[in-house]
């Protein structure tokens, strides 16, 4: 992954989940960005405690909480990524 | 103060911040009740340009329990929104504010009232929207900006279905307290001399003085709060007794967005609470004070050791000496045989029947932080600002009244006045029917609602 694109992954926290994590072609950003914009306002992820593979999805004033290891594995990945992003 | 920056945490949160929370039958319509939620504490009048508003980003609720589980059965919320008429200046208002609609007026929110209540009798909770787009006033800038401030506020009065009124804007911050002199190492300038480190005996100083707050009052019959929309006419009847409190929320996520702007996703999280007076403030360790404003009252058992046993109770031997010898020789008594049942019932479950003649307001066992108000209780012809201690059954702690002397009545009974209650043996010490910090509030109270005295203004106020 390029910095620029490393960089803006870590500056929208976790809002922008899968994005970062692996190249996608341009018809599939195409698809989620409409799929947001249903959606009409930001998604916060939330791992508090990776060891129980629990992610918490906010979206206006509702969240959902999920048992998803998978997931939670990227994004720990992420973050790994992130952390070592120098910030600017 | 009552809970005015109460905790480290809320502290630097101040939109969220419960500071006071008053119930009470109102004096001129005793089929109702008025309830007001205080937030944001010491508003300094002169706050331009960017004056003190309420947060669009928190959620305001007033929770009554009508059946003893301190689980709220009704709940009003409060939701605002901030409308800019003119990004293209700083100018709060462009010229002066005569009327709710004045073109002038540049900055301005209007706020939602919905109740949410099991009364369908299934138990499920159902949603009513009271109002939309109900206007909050403007602060009181000035002679130019709002130059009959007391007509423009009371045009903020709004009325709402079912006989309910509210009103949600600036107010005179109207609890009192000798802040500067209190959080000295707990002296009360009326007994400095007696202090463990003496200074000349003076009158009090009222911390609050000539600062603003922001208020939502809420004037609603007694049917609309208590179990089955029953009418309350029974002192002595359980179901005349109802818990309150308020509470103020946000959402669980917030993200700061790279332009200026944030956002927040997720539910509802709570950041501050209030039902009683002082009880965040001086009763609940430091250690503690941010996990109490997260929780609700149903779970507040955990602290149940510090109405037993308060640090004050403690304190107050020490930092006068002499002056409390019946106190200090009962707390060199065991801990375990001396549990302050007194204050656990006035602020903990309600005082059950027996305790005080004629007069209950028990809202059950469970050890919760609730405002109780009997509202059979009729309200004060002579109302007397030490409440239930001075005589006044209408009064705290019975509900709370905007004048309520909350300090005085409170370090009263810490200091072992209400002891005897529970413990007919203890002889309180004459000291602790004298307690007070000295203070009152120069400003006074409105006669009708919302009765909290309208703000102090910006161009001319004073703190001394």
């Amino acid at each position: 992954m390029k910095r620029r694109a490393l960089l803006t992954s870590a500056a929208a926290g976790t809002a922008a989940i899968g994005l970062a994590a692996t190249a996608i072609s341009t018809e599939k950003v195409e698809r989620l960005r409409d799929a947001a914009q249903d959606l009409g306002a930001p998604i916060v992820a939330y791992v508090t405690d990776p060891a129980k593979a629990e992610v918490v999805v906010m979206i206006g004033d509702s969240e959902v909480v999920r048992r998803d290891a998978a997931l939670v594995a990227r994004l720990v990945a992420i973050a790994k990524e992130a952390r070592d992003v120098v910030p600017s | 103060m009552s809970s005015h920056r109460e905790a480290p945490e809320i502290s630097k949160d101040p939109v969220a911040d419960n500071t006071d929370l008053y119930a009470f039958v109102d004096p001129n319509d005793a089929t109702k009740v008025t309830i007001i939620a205080n937030y944001i504490p010491l508003e300094e009048p002169a706050g331009g340009p960017n004056f003190f508003q309420f947060g669009d980003d928190v959620l305001y609720e007033i929770k009554i329990d009508n059946d003893g589980d301190a689980i709220e059965d009704v709940t009003y919320q409060f939701r605002f929104r901030t409308i800019l008429g003119n990004p293209n200046t700083f100018l709060y208002n462009t010229g002066p504010i005569t009327s709710l609609t004045s073109p002038s007026w540049n900055m301005r929110q209007l706020y939602s009232v919905t109740r949410v209540a099991r009364d369908g009798g299934d138990g499920e909770k159902r949603r009513t929207v009271l109002g939309t787009d109900l206007v909050s006033p403007p602060v009181r800038i000035g002679p130019r900006s709002t130059p009959d401030y007391p007509a423009l506020a009371t045009l903020a009065i709004q009325t709402l279905p079912g006989g309910r009124k509210v009103f949600a804007g600036q107010r005179d911050e109207g609890f009192y307290v000798d802040l500067g002199s209190i959080f000295d190492l707990g002296a009360l300038r009326p007994f400095g001399n007696l202090h463990l480190l003496p200074l000349p005996a003076t009158g009090g100083k009222d911390g609050t003085k000539g600062y603003n707050v922001h208020s939502i009052a809420l004037q609603v019959p007694k049917t609309d709060l208590t179990r089955n929309g029953a009418v309350p006419t029974d002192v002595m009847d359980p179901r005349s007794v109802i818990g309150i409190w308020a509470t103020a929320s946000r959402q669980r996520g917030r993200v700061q967005r790279d332009d200026g702007q944030s956002e927040s996703a997720g539910g509802w999280i709570q950041v501050s609470r209030l039902g009683n007076p002082l009880i965040n403030e001086v009763v609940i360790p430091l250690g503690k004070k941010d996990g109490w404003n997260a929780r609700e009252p149903y779970r507040d058992a955990d602290f149940l050791a510090q109405y037993q046993d308060p640090e004050l109770q403690n304190l107050l031997p020490v930092l006068y000496p002499g002056v409390f010898p019946n106190l200090a020789a009962l707390l060199t008594t065991p801990a375990a045989s001396r549990t302050r049942a007194d204050l656990v019932a006035i602020l903990g479950t309600g005082i059950p029947t027996g305790v005080v003649g004629g007069f209950q307001n028990f809202t059950g066992p469970r050890v919760a932080d609730m405002l109780r108000l009997n509202m059979a209780i009729a309200p004060s012809a002579s109302p007397n600002v030490f409440g239930l201690i001075g005589g006044d059954a209408a009064g705290f702690p019975n509900g709370r009244r905007v004048a309520d002397n909350i300090v005085a009545i409170e370090l009263r009974a810490i200091a072992g006045v209400t002891l005897p209650l529970v413990r007919p043996s203890y002889t309180p010490d004459a000291a602790a029917a004298l307690l007070t910090d000295g203070t009152s509030n120069a400003e006074g109270y409105l006669a009708t609602f919302p009765y909290l005295m309208h703000p102090n203004e910006g161009y001319e106020h004073s703190h001394d």
